[in-house]
């Protein structure tokens, strides 16, 4: 059945591989992603990863459906999933009660320590899924299983940038202040969306994240602003 | 420099270019012009390529322009333009003299329109634009009673004032064009049969964001278990409720809801004239009537353009390009 092309529109065709969160499928986006980037096809003008599917902007004045889609089912398959390897990031974290403000009832719902849980948060490897929701808000897979929980019910207000969140398997750095009904236990050295108007995005789709605990002191020394 | 003060800004009232596209795959919406249609216009009729216009909401705006002058234009919707008490059509050009007054107030229909000036407005600009970004704290906030405006670069042309075009001719038409999906899979065929063939009205959910829709709900008959996937403008995403929501030009760049349809470029900037209460029906068409809807739509502009061209040109040019005609007219005779 996958991969399939629909429409949307006259703006975008949706390449899907899968109706999944699934490293195999994710892979396959990403290989489709470099191959459609490479092939630089005339009037396509955004490409969009995400967990399953790769949207696919272009110009309905430049080029129409049937010749896009022509063009794209050529370079399916052409890409290698295997060899996609992004960048590797250590990311340091302080994990002081002041930034760490869910960690106690995450820990205390979980019935393990606080002291287990950042020690989990620190021992995987995350990988950069998706962007969504706010810029460069960076969707990473791969929290530990034991320290996985739902989301709170209801969003918290006012979560500021360079929170360091979990919830369900999923984490993220936020970069702005934005509501979050996710579980915010520590507080990130580096905001993930820098300033200045060129390439202010750290992380590329991919990628794979670290987190490394800073210590107060040297959160205070290093840690921008 | 021109310095304009904002006596009176209502919500939503914010400083749009063409946006910042491209940068979806990592989260920022696409922002721009809700009616992508008239702010090209307004900068057509002035002359220039498009740049940063104030984009005027239905809560209206209000400013004195208290040093300099500048030539200024209006389009959009049906607004109500007050330039020093004297009415001025919708789509017009006109000049902002020093000690000016310029009041836009919502009229009788429409709920966006566009304020440009020959010139360059001192905006902050974040990835390549300077449209505000509501979502997040990068790139400006709304217009607010005290503000300063500077526009740089100022011309000014009074031979050109007058009216572009009567604006009654571009009301949106209530038919809406969709594509179907890329999500319709979710819903059953009762379920898009009645999507197909209700009315829905527009709700005062609205802002830059989208617009929620009422009419009959369209609840999904599987479980919803489909991760992100990327959300176009236009999308008609319906959560757990079972209103659509018309995605517009601040959309989120991806989402967990499925989308039952998506409403084709070529009608996206009608919905985006329409306000809460007004009813519009969808009708679905392949992608191939919707991208040959987009080449009509585009020639479309090149027809208004050309009015605006005959509109603009004085009176004393159109006598001088009829002797020209006249004139190549008599070469060929002789």
């Amino acid at each position: 059945m996958y991969p399939t092309m629909r429409p949307i529109a006259d703006t975008g065709v949706l390449v899907e591989f899968g109706d999944q969160i699934d490293d195999g499928i994710h892979a396959q986006v990403l290989a489709m992603d470099r191959t459609v980037n490479a092939a630089n096809l005339h009037g396509v003008t955004e490409l969009i990863p995400t967990y399953a599917a790769l949207y696919v902007g272009y110009d309905a004045l430049l080029v129409g459906y049937a010749e896009i889609t022509a063009q794209l089912e050529t370079l399916l398959g052409q890409g290698d999933a295997s060899t996609a390897q992004g960048k590797h990031w250590k990311i340091p974290v302080c994990y002081d009660a002041e930034f760490a403000p869910d960690l106690p009832e995450l820990a205390s719902a979980l019935g393990k320590s606080e002291e287990f849980v950042v020690e989990q948060h620190t021992s995987a490897t995350y990988k950069v899924y998706m962007y969504g929701f706010a810029p460069g808000y960076a969707y990473l897979g791969g929290v530990p299983p034991v320290i996985q929980h739902p989301r709170k019910p209801t969003p918290v207000m006012g979560v500021p940038p360079k929170a360091v969140m979990i919830t369900g398997s999923q984490a993220l750095i936020s970069t702005v202040t934005m509501p979050s009904g996710w579980w915010v236990i520590g507080r990130s050295a580096i905001n993930p969306l820098r300033g200045g108007n060129d390439d202010p995005f750290l992380f590329d789709v991919g990628d794979t994240i670290g987190f490394e605990r800073m210590t107060r002191a040297d959160f205070d020394k290093y840690g921008q602003g | 420099m021109t310095i304009l003060k904002i006596d009176h800004a209502g919500p939503l009232v914010t400083i749009q270019d063409q946006g910042r596209p491209n940068f979806m795959r990592y989260g920022v919406t696409p922002g721009g012009p809700m009616d992508r249609r008239a702010y090209a216009l307004c900068h057509y009729a002035l002359g220039q390529d498009p740049s940063a216009s104030i984009e005027v909401s239905m809560g209206g705006l209000n400013l004195t322009c208290v040093s300099g002058g500048v030539t200024a234009c209006v389009t959009g919707g049906g607004f109500t333009v007050i330039l020093d008490g004297k009415t001025l059509p919708s789509w017009a050009i006109f000049e902002l003299t020093e000690g000016a007054k310029l009041q836009i107030r919502a009229g009788e229909w429409g709920s966006w329109c566009y304020l440009s000036f020959a010139g360059d407005i001192d905006a902050p600009t974040w990835l390549g634009s300077s449209s505000t970004h509501l979502a997040s704290d990068q790139c400006g906030v709304p217009l607010q009673m005290g503000d300063k405006i500077a526009i740089n670069n100022t011309r000014t042309n009074a031979t050109n004032s007058g009216e572009l075009l009567d604006a009654t001719s571009l009301k949106p038409s209530k038919k809406i064009r969709v594509t179907m999906g890329p999500q319709d899979r979710y819903f059953s065929d009762e379920t898009q049969t009645s999507f197909l063939s209700n009315d829905f009205t527009l709700t005062p959910e609205y802002n830059r964001q989208g617009v929620r829709l009422s009419g009959p709900a369209l609840h999904i008959n599987q479980p919803l278990d489909m991760p992100s996937e990327p959300i176009a403008r236009g999308s008609l995403q319906v959560p757990g409720h079972g209103d659509p929501i018309a995605l517009m030009a601040d959309h989120q760049t991806t989402g967990g809801y499925p989308k039952i349809a998506t409403i084709i470029s070529a009608d996206q900037d009608q919905v985006a004239q329409m306000r809460a209460g007004d009813t519009l029906c969808f009708t679905a068409v392949d992608v191939e009537t919707a991208i040959s809807a987009a080449h009509d739509a585009n020639a479309k502009i090149t027809s208004l353009r050309q009015h605006i061209d005959d509109q603009r040109m004085s009176l004393e040019q159109k006598l001088l390009n009829s002797n020209l005609v006249s004139g190549v007219i008599d070469d060929f005779n002789n």
